[in-house]
């Protein structure tokens, strides 16, 4: 369903994608890991159109998306959080997901208003419902940025580390809340994550990324084990 | 003396009214889409003379104008902000004040060209010359129309904000543009809505103004420093500050202008100098 | 009649300047003209904010030249006249800019200039340092003779303020009031004139005065100034603002309920155009008459009436005619005489000392230079009128004081406001 060919993407001397290939099939579950800098993050903007590429094609559900802008991909069902939350700081929990079911899933008027009441629940934030976003701590940050996406109904969601910083009781919680959305709307996930044991009870299939390349591509503990990755995580342990 | 007060503050707030009414569309602009509108002044003007050809061509009085003359505006401000602003705001903190500060000049030569110098008013019927009396304190009607209206356009615009999709667009496309994207919220079109908006509440303030005062094509810039510095005090980009920002210069000026009308403007700028030192993000926010 | 701030007026000046060093080179006309033609320069604002005063220009100069077409014989020799007009943008700088070019390039022989202190007094101060002869008007005598040098090329010849003030006082004396005043004075040349004036008159009568205080031109609300005014309970209005404020005041003041028995305004109602944007409320506005189709004099060029001067006016625009007209007239009829008064017209200092000697008649009245209140200038009378709807459904400003010139027909009785 997503289709990267040959996506180069440089800022200045720094190559954070290098003739970068990539598929994901419909309900895949794909982890990211890399070092810092590799351009993982980046990746993430090319596929949501927040980042032009300086090359190649970005195609998703079969046609070319490489000129469309993130608001027309998200419309085509590509969701995505940030690894810094980034919410509506002036508006409600609420109104946070509102405009992002009536924007993304085009769900207008009372449909809109019901997609965010159920991701809300399943988001366990039914009780902050009115909270205006800029009072809310990091847990709930990052749980608002996750349901902000769901809200948008996505195709595919592109989650970057929404489980950096949290305890290990909260990484569970969260683990849930993916597979439950991804067991109803059959979505399916690229997710960036540092901490791979969030990821393993989720993905089928591990990308490491270093220095815009590749360098690992096939089942966790295979990826995980192979050379090239350990070099350069040289001595940090990922597991 | 009390009496003094009390009138000095009566009238104060009503002409605040009026100040907001000028400063809540440059206070959405700059709220939504960062945009200093140099221009919104002239808009105004435009406005006046506009309601002005309209009224004494079809020979109608100038309230019946309004409905002719504000989707002008709105489609006026839709075009600019396609045409011109849009651009200009992807140019830098800059371009947008050097391109509204052109469309400013140009609009004030083409009206001197088009209309002459002359300074014109607006014909508002007998109602626009009657004022009553309550106990000791005289008001005009025009002056509390157009406090009214003032609430009425800002009470409007935050219902809108407050209670709508659209309204919700606004905000999330005013709060950070790059996720308002991500959501999937067309940003182009409520940039031009809001571009729109602003330019007919100018326009409608401007009208006022023609009704209250007297305007020629230079009228925008003066209109523009206090509409400024309405927005500024009362917190840039809050509507309900941008009342009270008002509210705050005119009682200002009305007390300041009871004691000595040599400085009650220019203790309007003192003020205006104070709250950015003290209070750089207003007194609202 | 000032409406500009200094420092607008000197930015403005600077890109006057700046814009007119790249032309000027292009503009020389007949370098050969200077030998034996008589060449007169004439500056006034006919652009910008003072437009109204010199939007009859083209008419008047039309006449002026028709009936100097043959030139001018003096002392048996013929002298073609030629007329070489500068704008002054409404701007202080720009006029003193261009009277200089008259003065280099054109090298004329005499300066007219008109239309507020803006005009009079730069062009004025130009000619003096130049050592050209030159014609001022429309300016009260006391703010072109006051602060500067005493003038020897530069003249002056129009009404004063203070004389004004004193008709003013015998028509409000006429009418029965309470004897208070209210004084509209902005924080300009002519509003701190009438403050001048109107206070020591008031003094004088033992009447009470409320003065607004000298508020900034442009302002946009009047309101603590009319609730002065009420609170003093004035009945007696003097106002000198300029004419968009006057329109403003006026109108906040009918909003608010403050309706004195009587209203003179100065400077600001000269012009049909402002009681025509004031509509009703202008009825019975009482204001200075300096020039009027109604005064019966004539022409010393071509004998053409006053009347028949202005309805040419109004027949060839379709506009009213305005009391420029006559006194922009009259600075032309005066520098005839001058070239006719000296010895030898083409000597400045000669026409300078002529016009010195002048007494004598034009189509704006009497003028006489050798009898003035101050060196170099020419007093002309100040009647009062008041500004009637007439039958065309036009606002006209009637005759109803002729104190100072009774050879000038009333044309109809003082009437309080209301
Ligand atoms: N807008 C930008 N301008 C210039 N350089 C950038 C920009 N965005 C990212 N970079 C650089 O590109 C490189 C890749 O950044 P990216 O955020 O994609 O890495 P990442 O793999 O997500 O790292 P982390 O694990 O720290 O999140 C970094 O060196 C970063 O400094
Ligand atoms: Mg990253």
């Amino acid at each position: 369903m997503l289709e990267l060919d040959r996506i180069t993407k440089r800022f200045g001397r720094v190559t954070v994608a290098d003739s970068l290939s990539l598929a994901v099939r419909p309900g895949e579950a794909v982890g990211v890991v890399g070092p810092n800098g590799a351009g993982k993050t980046s990746l993430f903007g090319i596929i949501s159109g927040d980042l032009a590429p300086d090359a190649g094609e970005v195609r998703f559900d079969g046609r070319p998306v490489t000129r469309l802008d993130a608001s027309a991909r998200c419309r085509l069902g590509i969701g995505r959080t940030y690894q810094v939350p980034r919410p509506f700081e002036g508006m409600t929990v609420l109104e946070n997901l509102l405009v992002a079911a009536e924007q993304g899933a085009g769900a207008r008027g009372r449909a809109g208003l019901s997609l965010a009441i159920r991701v809300l629940a399943e988001t366990g934030l039914t009780e902050l419902a009115d909270r205006p976003a800029e009072r809310l701590g990091l847990l709930h940050r990052k749980r608002l940025e996750l349901a902000r996406a769901l809200s948008t109904r996505p195709k595919l969601l592109l989650l970057d580390e929404v489980a950096g910083g949290l305890t290990d009781p909260e990484v569970t919680e969260l683990v849930e809340i993916i597979a439950t959305a991804r067991a109803r709307d059959g979505l399916a996930v690229i997710w960036i994550e540092h901490v791979v044991r969030a990821l393993t009870g989720t993905v089928d299939r591990l990308l490491c990324l270093a220095a815009g390349r590749i360098i690992g591509d096939g089942r966790p503990e295979e990826v995980l084990a192979a050379p090239a990755v350990r070099e350069v995580f040289l001595g940090t342990d990922p597991r | 003396m009390i009496m003094g007060l009390v009138t000095g503050i009566v009238q104060g707030v009503l002409l605040g009214g009026a100040y907001a009414l000028i400063a809540c569309g440059l206070s959405l602009a700059f709220g939504v889409m960062r945009l200093v509108n140099i221009a919104h002044g002239d808009l105004a003007v435009c406005g006046a003379y506009l309601a002005l050809v309209l009224a004494t061509g079809l020979g109608v009085p100038v309230a019946v104008t309004l409905p002719l003359i504000l989707p002008i505006a709105f489609a006026a401000g839709v075009l600019l902000q396609l045409v011109l602003f849009q651009r200009a705001l992807r140019g830098g903190v800059l371009a947008p004040v050097l391109v509204t500060f052109g469309l400013s000049v140009m609009i004030q030569n083409l009206l001197v060209t088009g209309a002459s110098a002359d300074p014109r008013s607006l014909d508002g019927g007998r109602l626009a010359m009657a004022g009553f009396t309550i106990g000791d304190l005289t008001l005009s009607w025009l002056r509390v129309i157009g406090f009214l209206l003032a609430v009425a356009v800002l009470g409007t615009l935050h219902l809108l904000l407050r209670r709508t999709a659209f309204g919700r667009r606004i905000r999330a496309t005013a709060d950070d543009l790059e996720t308002a994207r991500l959501v999937g919220i067309r940003v182009r079109p409520v940039f031009a809505c809001v571009a729109g908006i602003a330019v007919a509440t100018a326009v409608l303030a401007g009208v006022y103004i023609g009704l209250t005062a007297t305007f020629d094509p230079y009228a925008g810039g003066l209109t523009l420093i206090f509409a400024f510095e309405a927005v500024v005090v009362g917190g840039l980009g809050s509507l309900w500050g941008t009342l009270l920002g008002g509210i705050v210069l005119g009682v200002t000026q009305q007390l300041v202008g009871l004691w000595d009308v040599r400085f009650a403007v220019l203790a309007v700028h003192v003020l205006f100098f104070t709250v950015l030192v003290v209070r750089p993000r207003g007194l609202l926010s | 009649m000032d409406t500009i701030k200094p420092t607008r007026r000197a930015f403005l000046g600077v890109l006057g300047t700046a814009a007119l060093a790249g032309c000027s080179s292009g503009l020389k006309e007949s370098p050969a003209g200077t030998s034996q033609s008589l060449k007169i320069g004439y500056v006034s604002p006919q652009t910008g904010p003072l437009a109204v005063f010199g939007e009859s220009n083209d008419y008047v100069l039309g006449k002026v030249r028709t009936a100097l077409a043959k030139g001018l014989s003096i002392g048996g020799k013929t002298y073609p006249v030629e007329i070489v007009t500068k704008d002054t943008q409404s701007n202080a700088a720009r006029a003193a800019q261009v009277a200089a070019e008259l003065i280099q390039q054109d090298k004329v022989d005499i300066v007219l200039a008109t239309s507020t202190p803006d005009t009079t007094n730069p062009v004025s101060d130009q000619c003096e340092a130049a050592q050209v002869p030159c014609v001022a008007t429309i300016c009260p005598w006391e703010i072109w003779a006051t602060g500067r040098a005493a003038p020897t090329y530069s003249y002056l010849h129009f009404i004063g303020t203070q004389q004004e003030v004193g008709v003013f006082a015998e028509l409000w004396a006429g009418l029965g009031t309470n004897h208070v005043v209210g004084g509209l004075w902005p924080n300009d040349t002519d509003g701190e004139l009438y403050r001048k004036f109107v206070t020591a008159k008031s003094k004088e009568l033992g009447w009470k005065l409320v003065g607004s205080g000298a508020y900034e031109d442009g302002a946009q609300d009047y309101t603590s100034i009319i609730s002065a005014f009420k609170k003093g309970d004035v009945e007696i209005l003097q106002a000198a603002p300029i004419p968009p404020d006057w329109v403003t005041f006026w109108r906040q003041a009918a909003q608010n309920r403050f309706r004195p028995k009587v209203v003179s305004v100065a400077k600001a109602m000269l012009f049909p155009s402002v009681a025509e944007t004031l509509g009703e409320l202008a009825e019975n506005i009482v204001a200075p008459v300096w020039w009027s189709s109604g005064f019966p004099y004539r022409s010393s060029l071509d004998g053409t009436t006053a009347q028949a001067f202005a309805d040419g006016y109004v027949s060839g625009t379709g506009r009213q005619w305005t009391p420029p007209m006559g006194f922009n007239h009259a600075l032309f009829e005066i520098a005839v005489a001058a070239f006719k008064a000296a010895a030898d017209p083409k000597d400045r200092s000669a026409l300078a000392a002529a016009i010195g000697t002048l007494k004598g008649q034009a189509i704006s009245g009497k003028y006489d230079f050798t009898a003035g209140p101050s060196k170099n200038v020419s007093l002309a009378p100040d009647l009062l009128g008041q500004w009637r709807k007439a039958g065309s459904g036009k606002y006209e400003l009637v005759i109803v004081d002729n104190s100072l010139d009774p050879a000038i027909p009333a044309q109809g009785e003082v009437k309080p406001l209301r």
